[in-house]
């Protein structure tokens, strides 16, 4: 009688409750240590740089390096010219609206090259290569090549990992001043073409009011954002174990994961800016 | 003194000299231990594998030890995106150096035909060649081409038709025998049927 009343009373739905968020939080903290584990061991195998000696390994970080940075390029100049050459533009007709040219550098150095570059080149990296990369990584657990690369010693960390994330960082690093340049380039072009503000006042606005902090955010979001989403999306990847059903749930997992990680990145790096600024 | 491998389980050990062909009868679990032991040994206590030449004394994961040992393990795939050349290279792409890579080369080119291997097949992307039957040959190419003094196969003869296990078999006996690698067999399976040339079959592991 006392169980039925037990099963039954709102303290017995407070405990499942209980449980199940605490499974949750342990689950949590379990994927953070795999994952940071995994980050470490990466890290380590890059560091160490024997990589650059092992032509095995050369040879995949140059292929990496092309399909992730090379063959992205046109998609990402095209992106900039229209996507971040369009927010220039709206920026230098606010200014001029408001006849503060002041506003045009601060807010194309905050908004453009601070955020929008490394966000818009992550969310573009994520969705061409981030995908193939999880899905990639996963059939190769799934048919065993990671222990025929052990079986000849060689670390997947170092043959596997590494040039993703490796690959990913440069190229996200590289792509974001790229995506910038062009956003530049084509509000300016914009702007003078719709006698909204002359190129040459742009530019001396522009030069005028961004300062180191601002090319120093973009050249670090460039390079953390992807090679963290590289990380997460591996760490994804190997979950998949022998069964290749779970493909493609460990790719949409790994790059929601990385969206995730991101906007947190995001919220990081906007904390530290308001506490040194 | 020429080099001797050895291997361990529990707390007995063997030894395997160059030209001879040992078959080790090991279970499953037994054989997953022992790798874990040959792959990741913490200390040189530990290591389940090994390679001594004179004072030398190799293990994984030492690069050179991967060069002396050619280890095909059970389970195991080809890397996909790569051509059954480059796989067949890959040790030697990863741990050895320009002069030992060409040589590796060579010695592919030269004795690919004897082992049905031909150019297109080298050239092709391992993820399309489905054949367990090359798998074998080209792990046998490997294992000579590379320049290995040791052969150590886990469960080789599995998922092979009657023809290719006596193909296979033959191959051990030519790495042996021609090339005078030590091959190390490691399995439940009856393995003289296949090659009647093994020396010695040892019993798992008796306990300590």
């Amino acid at each position: 009688m006392q169980e039925r009343l037990w099963a039954l009373s709102p303290l017995r739905r407070l405990d499942r409750q209980a449980q199940r968020l605490g499974s949750f939080l342990l689950s949590l903290a379990e994927d953070f240590g795999i994952f940071w584990a995994l980050a470490w061991r990466t890290w380590r195998a890059g560091l160490q740089m024997h990589w650059l000696a092992s032509a095995a390994v050369m040879h995949v970080v140059v292929r990496q390096i092309y399909f992730t940075g090379v063959q992205a390029l046109p998609w990402v100049v095209l992106l900039g010219l229209v996507g971040g050459g369009y927010a220039v533009f709206q920026i230098a007709s606010f200014a001029r609206q408001l006849s503060d040219l002041t506003i045009l550098g601060r807010m194309t150095g905050g908004l453009v090259l601070k955020e929008l570059a490394p966000l818009a080149v992550t969310l573009f990296i994520l969705a061409r290569s981030g995908v193939a990369v999880a899905a990639e990584i996963g059939g190769m657990y799934v048919r065993g090549e990671q222990r025929a690369l052990l079986a000849m010693g060689i670390a997947p960390e170092e043959y596997l990992f590494w040039p993703r994330v490796f690959a990913f960082g440069l190229s996200g690093l590289v792509l974001a001043l790229v995506f910038a340049v062009c956003a530049l380039a084509a509000g300016a072009a914009w702007a003078a073409w719709a006698s909204v503000l002359p190129a040459a006042d742009f530019l001396f606005e522009l030069r005028r009011s961004l300062a180191f902090g601002t090319g120093f955010l973009l050249v670090l979001k460039g390079l953390v954002y992807p090679a963290l989403a590289a990380i997460v999306l591996i760490e994804r990847a190997v979950r998949v174990g022998s069964d290749p059903n779970l493909i493609p749930v460990r790719a949409s997992q790994g790059v929601l994961a990385s969206i995730v990680l991101v906007a947190f990145g995001e919220v990081v790096f906007g904390v530290l800016e308001g506490i040194f600024a | 003194m020429s080099a001797r491998l050895f291997w361990r389980a529990g707390a007995h050990t063997w030894r395997l000299r160059r030209g001879e062909i040992v078959q080790w009868v090991a279970g499953p679990e037994l054989r997953a231990q022992w790798r874990e032991h040959a792959l990741f040994p913490a200390t040189r206590e530990e290591a389940s594998l090994w390679i001594e030449d004179g004072e030398q004394w190799l293990a994984a994961p030492a690069s050179a030890f991967f060069l002396r040992v050619s280890l095909w393990l059970c389970r195991c795939a080809f890397i996909a995106n790569l051509s059954l050349m480059e796989n067949i290279l890959l040790p030697v792409l990863h741990h050895g150096d320009a002069a030992m890579l060409a040589q590796a080369r060579k010695r592919v080119e030269a004795l690919a035909s004897e082992f049905d291997l031909d150019e297109t097949l080298l050239a092709m992307r391992t993820g399309s060649i489905d054949d367990i039957a090359v798998r074998a040959r080209a792990e046998t190419l490997r294992a000579i081409a590379c320049g290995a003094e040791f052969w150590v196969a886990e469960e080789p003869f599995l998922e092979l038709r009657a023809p290719e296990r006596k193909a296979l078999g033959r191959c051990f006996t030519r790495a042996a025998c021609e090339f005078g690698l030590g091959v190390l067999l490691i399995g439940e399976g009856p393995y003289r049927d296949w090659t009647p040339e093994i020396a010695r079959v040892i019993e798992g592991a008796p306990q300590a």
